[in-house]
């Protein structure tokens, strides 16, 4: 009796432990250096409604994924350094990244498109060896699979809610994802209007929600 | 009449017709064709190199891919027909695809690896663009100089002649110029 109360115990940790080793790192484009495209919504910069999405999303999943920690890379003041955002999620050990960005545009439709980094040229990692030094725009090779699968998770769950234009996951050297030896994807809307910001905080969330199945189940 | 009275009358003829001559062809009234051997093997040069030749033009959109073609007057000087194959790529870009700035093209060198560099004098990026609109230009751009000039392996895009980093997409670095959509 005694024994099956201490395996239900430890069964317990260990399922609490596993649950909170889930990290998400949400980065906002920008810094206080780099506005990014310029008045989105009003007077905002992409920076701002970026950070808005990103405080909206940790908000939600907190509440109902309490076990998922849940980062932003910066708050609004800060400047970073260049390759700080893919240093840090380096050294968090992060299981995910999600940069994200927003430009204005003209189709009333909100949009969404995913991408994830691959460097152009022929410079592929022969031997996965445990020490060795990599160049930025090799790091991502380290994820790969993991990226490409977590990028297809998220444009599957996106894809469920019709009022949505998703496009891609597209590869390309795209430089906020350059250093991430983490799997890292960048979420890219297109805002229709002003309050647009808004519609985006909850398929983001569902979508995340998805992801952190995927990363559990791993 | 005497001889020497002819004689002079004679000299003062020719005298005054090489004047007249003199004036007519000084003042291009009459213009002397002189034949000479370089002009004419420069002719002969031109005429066995150049030709003329469609080429296709491609652009990436959200609905596939779409062609155009285009007659320009091919050289066997492979940058000069990369040149003429960018500069037509980018004005049809501008005028029937999207929303570019109208950029120029300041220079086109193909190195000796088989690397294109090509400057502009401007970004055409449009700075509230989405990164897919880059990439879709990008890629565009790419199929464009393979489908048309098989041989430059890469491709490096320079500004002014100089490096250009994009805050979404990296330019900094060489592309493969096989590195487009295959759909």
């Amino acid at each position: 009796m005694k024994c099956a109360r201490y395996c239900s115990i430890l069964l317990f940790f260990f399922c609490v432990i596993s649950l909170a080793a889930t990290t998400i790192i949400l980065v906002p484009w920008g810094d206080a250096t780099q506005q990014g495209r310029g008045r989105i919504i009003g007077d905002s910069f992409e920076r701002t409604i970026s950070w808005k999405i990103a405080t909206e999303v940790q908000q939600h999943l907190r509440n109902t994924h309490p076990h998922v920690a849940v980062l932003i890379s910066r708050q609004p003041g800060d400047v970073l350094e260049p390759w700080a955002t893919a240093q840090y999620a380096n050294h968090t050990q992060a299981d995910c990244a999600f940069v994200l960005g927003c430009y204005p545009q003209n189709n009333t439709v909100l949009s969404c498109d995913l991408y994830m980094y691959r460097a152009k040229g022929n410079n592929r990692i022969k031997t996965q060896q445990p020490l060795r030094f990599l160049r930025c725009d090799q790091a991502y090779q380290l994820a790969g699979e993991k990226t490409h699968s977590i990028a297809q998770c998220c444009a599957e769950s996106l894809r469920t809610n019709k009022t949505l234009q998703i496009h891609g996951p597209f590869s390309l050297p795209c430089t906020p994802l350059c250093g991430f030896a983490v799997p890292a994807v960048h979420c890219e809307w297109g805002l229709p209007h002003e309050e647009s910001w808004r519609s985006c905080v909850m398929p983001l969330v569902d979508a995340l929600k998805s992801v952190i199945l995927l990363c559990r189940d791993r | 009449m005497s001889r020497s009275v002819i004689s002079f009358l004679i000299t003062t003829m020719l005298c005054f017709c090489g004047g007249i001559l003199f004036y007519f062809v000084s003042h291009q009234y009459v213009i002397i064709f002189k034949k000479t051997g370089s002009l004419q093997t420069c002719i002969v040069q031109n005429s066995d190199q150049s030709s003329k030749k469609t080429i296709f033009l491609w652009a990436l959109t959200s609905q596939g891919w779409r062609q155009e073609k285009e007659s320009v007057i091919w050289t066997q000087d492979e940058s000069e027909c990369l040149h003429t194959v960018i500069a037509h790529f980018l004005r049809w870009y501008h005028d029937e695809i999207a929303d570019i700035k109208q950029a120029r093209l300041v220079s086109v060198a193909l190195t000796l690896s088989k690397e294109l560099i090509i400057s502009c004098d401007r970004v055409p990026f449009v700075k509230n663009s989405s990164l897919a609109y880059k990439l879709f230009f990008i890629e565009s751009l790419l199929k464009t100089i393979h489908e048309n000039c098989p041989s430059p392996h890469s491709l490096l895009f320079l500004v002014n002649n100089t490096l250009y980093h994009d805050p979404h997409i990296e330019l900094n670095r060489p592309w493969r110029v096989t590195d487009y959509s295959h759909f």
